[in-house]
């Protein structure tokens, strides 16, 4: 299997992705399986939010670690409720490395891989989930008030 | 009307005063040529014959050139890193005069070619994204936000590829780095926990 990174002075973005998509799988999906059996229930605590804690608004990343656990325990859903960028990543994640497979190695065409669009992908949801917690904990309070 | 004569650049095609030495636009040197009124003459003559100097152009469709130097005896200096062109002028002004410039050597197309490096870019929007997740985290996420920040700014001003994305990561650069800032205001401010302590409990 032959990777082309250089291709005429001109580095690939997506096969530098490909590659890093390679070396992760394993550790990730093995960190996965752990952490979503074991280690949440050991290790869980230290990954508790301290800008939630001192200002009392979710940051941008609140709910990670749970939806990472919750997606690794077979519950999509509870995953996508708590943070829907992890199940966007792992679908992003499993859709780049197929079509990289397909394309250079199935199709045999030289045609890259616009990594940009799953970036844009990703801050968009970031920004929306946030915008959305936001908007839950201020109802809150405005009634609370 | 005053009937001012005026003299055009070889190189660029700019308008410059009559008796002026050298180009206002492009600092060549300034041979004399006919006033104005030719100009519009020929333009009428001319109206849609425009990028001339697009390479490969069937010799029917060729426009015709009005050789209005005295090019034989006194030829303009080169600009320097430029090739040496043919010293005829377009007698005809065109909303698009620096097209006159050879396509393949000027200045101004070097610059505007300078292309690629995206990896800086999708660096730049990565780090970006890292930081506004990472934010209670706060002196990586500041490292990640700075990054964001530098890497964009550098895609910007080398105009390399990706420019949506390193505004991207400036923005996300920014807000990490704000949310840093808040955190700290937040943590170190007694008069807000105070608050916060009333209302959530």
């Amino acid at each position: 299997m032959k990777l082309c990174i250089k291709e005429q002075e001109h580095y690939r973005t997506d096969a530098i992705f490909f590659l890093i998509g390679l070396v992760l799988f394993f550790p990730l999906f093995a960190f996965g399986l752990w952490f979503g059996h074991t280690g949440y229930n050991r290790i869980g605590q230290m990954f508790a939010c301290g800008f939630q804690r001192v200002t009392g608004f979710p940051c941008p990343g609140c709910g990670g670690t749970r939806a990472f656990y919750y997606l690794f325990r077979g519950e999509f859903f509870k995953s996508f409720l708590y943070h829907p960028a992890v199940l966007y990543g792992m679908g992003a994640y499993l859709e780049f490395m197929a079509l990289y497979l397909y394309r250079n190695y199935i199709r045999k065409t030289n045609r890259e891989i616009q990594i940009q669009y799953y970036l844009y992908g990703a801050l968009f949801v970031i920004v929306l989930q946030w915008v959305v917690k936001l908007a839950f904990i201020v109802a809150r309070l405005i009634h609370i008030l | 009307m005053s009937e001012e004569k005026k003299i055009y650049c070889t190189q660029c095609g700019s308008e410059n005063a009559a008796g002026s030495k050298f180009c206002v636009n492009c600092g060549s040197k300034l041979e004399e040529l006919p006033a104005q009124n030719d100009t519009a003459e020929a333009a009428q003559e001319m109206p849609e014959e425009k990028n001339v100097y697009a390479e490969g152009l069937p010799s029917e469709q060729e426009p015709v050139f009005e050789k209005v130097t005295n090019a034989e005896e006194i030829k303009p200096e080169p600009i320097q890193g430029q090739a040496q062109q043919e010293d005829i002028h377009i007698t005809y002004e065109t909303p698009a005069q620096t097209q006159y410039y050879d396509s393949s050597n000027s200045q101004a197309e070097t610059v505007s070619e300078k292309k690629g490096n995206m990896g800086i870019a999708i660096a730049s929007l990565v780090c970006g994204i890292l930081s506004i997740l990472c934010c209670c985290l706060t002196c990586f996420s500041v490292v990640l936000s700075i990054a964001a920040i530098v890497l964009g700014i550098i895609t910007l001003v080398n105009k390399y590829d990706g420019k949506g994305m390193a505004i991207a990561g400036i923005a996300t650069g920014g807000v990490g780095i704000l949310l840093v800032v808040i955190f700290l205001i937040a943590g170190t401010s007694s008069t807000y926990q105070d608050l916060l302590d009333e209302i959530m409990y």
